[in-house]
C-alpha cells in the first residue's frame, strides 16, 4: 500500500458569477471568475493530519470541499488511494462518499434542527449497510459512545446540547460510515477553549483507534502546531509551502508563512519575536496579482522576477516545499 | 483612572434573574491596557456595557459604583453619561459589522462622530483655525485620523462604503470613529476576534500605539489569552459573571492562583508538549439563572471542599496586586 492516501494535481476550483443579459448588454458588465483554488499539487499521507491555514478567503474550504467530492474540479484532478475521485463518483458514488467524510466549522448550521440525534446517525448507518431496528439502535449507540456521549442523548434535538456535544454529534455522523479520510473544516473555531481541549483529544484518540487520515483546516496556529503531523499554507489559492510542522513552525521559508507565523500570538516567557508586520491587505481572487499573487505585500521581494514569473512549488532542504523566488537559504 | 466596584447587571429571565455581571471590582490605573478574559457568556461584554450605561434590555445594573474622574458614573443622568460617553470613553463594539452603517460612506460616519461630540472648533485646534468653512476642518480631520489608524489613501477610500472595506479595514474605521472623541479611555470587546492573525497583529499594533502616544488606557476584552497575555499589563479572569482572579499578567499566566485560570491553562495547546493530550476542564459552565450556592466554578473543580459548595468564596490577595476568588488560597 503506498503511502500517499489523497493525492492532488494541478487541481482548481473557479466559481463562475454569471451576470443577467441585461446588465451585460447595458452596463458591459462581464462574467466574474473567482479562482478560489487555483492551481494546487499536494499529498496527503495515510494517518496523518495535515494543517490547512492562511487568511481567510484564501481557498481553505472550498479546497476541503473539492477533495471529498463536493465540489467538481474545474480544472486538475484528485486520486483517493491511487483512484481518481471523479471516476469513483461515477462508477460507485456510495462507495466513495463512505470514504470520505467532512466535519464542518458550525455545529449550529451543519444539523438538521428538526432531526432528533437518532435520525441523524440512522441516516448514514442505514446507508453503509443493512441493520434490524435492534442492531441499528446499536451502532447509533456504540458511536454516540465513541464520541463521549451516550444512549440518554438519542432522542434529544441539536438545540438541546452545547456547541462542543454538537460537535461530537457531526463527528458521529462522520464516523458512521467508517470513513477512512475526513476533513475537519475549523472543528473547534466556535467552540470555548476549555470544549476545544476535548474535541481535539477526541479527535486524536479516534484517529489512533481508527487510523484515520485528517485535513485540518483552521485559522488558529496554535492548534495545528499541536495536532498536525505537517502544515500547508496557503495564499489566494495557491499553496506557497507545505512541509513538517516543526520545521515549518520553527524556520519558516516562505516570506508569507513568515510573516503568518510571526503574528501568532503566543504564551510564553521569553520575548516576542519580532513581528513582520504585512502592508496592504489581502487581493481579490478575482484579480489576483501577476507573478507570485504574495508580492504585492512581500517584504522579501527580489526583484522583477516576482512580479512577472509565477514561482512553482519546488522542493527545499528536508523536504519543504516552497513557491518563491528568493533563494537565500 | 477607573474604578469599579462591586458592580451587578441581573437580567428578569422566566427561569429566574440570569445574573451576568455579579459583584465585579477593578481597577485601570492610568494609561494602563488591562485585559478581561474568559469564555463565552461569562459576562465580558456586559461589563464594558454596564461600564458605559449600555445595559440591553430587560438588563440592568442593579448595584455597584464606577467612578471615573471623580464621579460616579452609574449615577449620571442620561445627558451627563451621554458627554462622559462622547468625550472621555470610546466603546469598540464586539461585532464590527453592525456598528458601521451599510448606507453611508465610511467618511461620512466618521465625519458624523465628529459633529456628534463636536470636538472641531476651530479655535480649539490651530491646525484648522485658517480653514474657512468647519466642513474642509472636519474633512481634513477625517482624513487624518484614517491615515492615523492606517487606512491607505483616505482621500478616496472616504468616499467608499462599508462593503467596500475588508475586515480589518472597516475595524480600522471603527477605531477611527472611537478615536475620534480623542477618549481617556477606550473599551475594545473583541475588537480582533473576526479577522485573520495578520490582520490582528496590525490591529493590536495600532491599540499600542494610541496607548503609548495618547496615554489613552485600554480595557481589552478577548477570549483569546494567548492576545491577552501579549497586549495587556494586567489581567481580570472572569467566569460565571463573577472575577475569578486579578494581577500582572506574568503572575496569572506563569504563576495562576484559582483553578479555572488553571485549567483555561492547561486546556490550550500552547503548553502541552506536542503528543501529550490537553486536559480539558471537565463539565460545563453553571446556568447563570441557577447559579450554586457556593462558588460557581465549585461543580467542575478538582480542589472543592465544602467550604466551596455551600459559601460564596473570598476575595483574597495572595501576592501584592495579584487576588483570587477562592476558598484555596485563603
Ligand atoms: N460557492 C461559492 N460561490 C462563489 N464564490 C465562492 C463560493 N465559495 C467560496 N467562494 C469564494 O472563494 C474564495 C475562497 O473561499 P473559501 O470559503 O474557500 O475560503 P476560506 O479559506 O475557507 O476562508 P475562511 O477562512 O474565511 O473560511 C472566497 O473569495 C469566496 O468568496
Ligand atoms: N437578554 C438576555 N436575557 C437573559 N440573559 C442574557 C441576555 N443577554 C445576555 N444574557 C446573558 O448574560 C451573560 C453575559 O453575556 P455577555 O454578552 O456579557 O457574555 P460575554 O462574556 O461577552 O460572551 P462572548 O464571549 O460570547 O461575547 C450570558 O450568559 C448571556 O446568556
Ligand atoms: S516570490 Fe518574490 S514576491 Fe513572492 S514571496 Fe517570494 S520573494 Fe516575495
Ligand atoms: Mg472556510
Ligand atoms: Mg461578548
Amino acid at each position: 500500500m503506498s503511502k500517499t492516501l489523497v493525492a492532488v494535481t494541478g487541481l482548481k476550483k473557479h466559481f463562475l458569477i454569471q451576470r443577467s443579459l441585461i446588465t451585460k448588454l447595458v452596463a458591459g458588465a462581464k462574467d466574474q471568475r473567482i479562482r478560489a483554488v487555483d492551481g494546487v499539487d499536494f499529498e496527503i499521507h495515510r494517518q496523518e493530519t495535515l494543517g490547512l491555514v492562511g487568511e481567510s478567503g484564501c481557498g481553505k474550504t472550498t479546497l476541503g470541499r473539492t477533495l471529498v467530492g463536493l465540489y467538481e474540479p474545474t480544472a486538475g484532478s484528485v486520486t483517493f488511494a491511487g483512484q481518481n475521485v471523479e471516476e469513483l463518483k461515477r462508477k460507485d458514488p456510495l462507495a466513495f462518499y463512505r470514504q470520505v467524510q467532512m466535519v464542518f466549522q458550525n455545529p449550529y448550521a451543519s444539523l438538521n434542527p428538526r432531526k432528533t440525534v437518532r435520525d441523524i446517525l440512522s441516516q448514514p448507518l442505514q446507508a453503509r449497510a443493512r441493520y434490524n431496528p435492534k442492531g441499528l439502535e446499536e451502532a447509533a449507540i456504540r458511536l454516540l459512545e465513541q464520541v463521549g456521549l451516550n444512549a440518554h442523548h438519542m432522542d434529544r434535538y441539536p438545540h438541546q446540547f452545547s456547541g462542543g456535544q454538537r460537535q461530537r454529534i457531526s463527528i458521529a455522523r462522520a464516523l458512521a460510515m467508517q470513513p477512512s479520510f475526513i476533513v475537519c473544516d475549523e472543528p473547534v473555531s466556535a467552540l470555548d477553549v476549555s470544549v476545544q481541549a476535548q474535541i481535539l483529544n477526541l479527535l486524536r484518540d479516534l484517529q489512533i483507534r481508527f487510523q484515520l487520515t485528517y485535513l485540518f483546516i483552521s485559522h488558529d496556529l496554535s492548534v495545528v502546531r499541536y495536532l498536525c503531523d505537517r502544515v500547508a499554507v496557503m495564499y489566494l489559492g495557491k499553496i506557497v509551502e507545505i512541509g513538517d510542522t516543526e520545521d515549518v513552525f520553527n524556520q519558516p521559508i516562505h516570506p508569507y508563512t513568515e510573516a503568518l507565523l510571526s503574528s501568532m500570538p503566543q504564551i510564553k516567557r521569553e520575548p516576542v519575536r519580532q513581528r513582520i508586520l504585512l502592508s496592504g491587505s489581502v487581493p481579490s481572487p478575482l484579480n489576483p496579482p501577476s507573478g507570485c499573487s504574495f508580492h504585492p505585500r512581500c517584504f522579501a521581494q527580489v526583484g522583477k522576477i516576482c512580479q512577472q514569473k509565477e514561482p512553482e512549488l519546488k522542493q527545499h532542504a528536508s523536504g519543504r516545499l516552497v513557491a518563491c523566488h528568493r533563494r537565500n537559504l | 483612572m477607573l474604578r469599579v466596584r462591586n458592580l451587578a447587571v441581573h437580567f428578569p429571565t422566566r427561569r429566574g434573574t440570569v445574573k451576568a455581571v455579579n459583584d465585579v471590582s477593578f481597577e485601570l490605573n492610568d494609561g494602563e491596557i488591562l485585559g478581561l478574559v474568559g469564555e463565552s457568556g461569562c459576562g465580558k461584554s456586559m461589563t464594558l456595557l454596564a461600564l458605559m450605561g449600555l445595559v440591553p434590555y430587560p438588563g440592568e445594573t442593579v448595584a455597584g459604583e464606577v467612578r471615573f474622574q471623580g464621579r460616579d458614573l452609574l449615577k449620571l443622568g442620561r445627558d451627563e453619561l451621554r458627554q462622559v460617553r462622547g468625550r472621555q470613553i470610546a466603546m469598540i463594539f464586539q461585532d464590527p459589522l453592525t456598528t458601521l452603517n451599510p448606507v453611508f460612506k465610511v467618511g461620512e460616519q466618521i465625519a458624523e462622530a465628529l459633529r456628534v461630540h463636536n470636538i472641531l472648533k476651530p479655535e480649539k485646534r490651530g491646525l484648522f483655525s485658517r480653514s474657512a468653512s468647519g466642513t474642509d476642518a472636519i474633512r481634513e480631520e477625517v482624513i487624518r485620523l484614517m491615515e492615523a489608524v492606517g487606512i491607505p489613501a483616505p482621500e478616496q477610500r472616504l468616499e467608499e462604503y462599508p462593503h467596500q472595506f475588508s475586515g480589518g479595514m472597516q475595524q480600522r474605521a471603527i477605531i477611527a470613529i472611537a478615536l475620534s472623541c480623542r477618549p481617556h479611555l477606550l473599551l475594545a470587546d473583541e475588537p480582533t476576534t473576526a479577522l485573520d492573525v495578520t490582520v490582528q497583529a496590525q490591529i493590536l499594533d495600532l491599540l499600542r500605539q494610541i496607548n503609548q502616544k495618547e496615554g489613552t488606557g485600554i480595557i481589552l476584552v478577548t477570549h483569546n489569552l494567548a492576545v491577552a497575555a501579549e497586549f495587556c499589563q494586567r489581567l481580570a479572569v472572569m467566569y460565571a459573571g463573577q472575577l475569578m482572579e486579578l494581577g500582572p499578567t506574568e503572575a496569572v499566566i506563569f504563576d495562576p492562583i484559582h483553578p479555572y485560570t488553571k485549567g483555561l491553562l492547561r486546556s490550550l495547546p500552547y503548553l502541552v508538549p506536542k503528543g501529550s493530550p490537553l486536559v480539558p476542564i471537565p463539565g460545563s459552565v453553571p446556568d447563570l439563572a441557577q447559579l450554586p450556592r457556593g462558588c460557581p466554578y465549585s461543580s467542575r473543580c478538582e480542589l472543592a471542599t465544602a467550604a466551596c459548595w455551600e459559601q460564596s468564596s473570598p476575595w483574597v490577595e495572595v501576592q501584592p496586586g495579584h487576588a483570587a476568588r477562592c476558598w484555596r488560597s485563603t
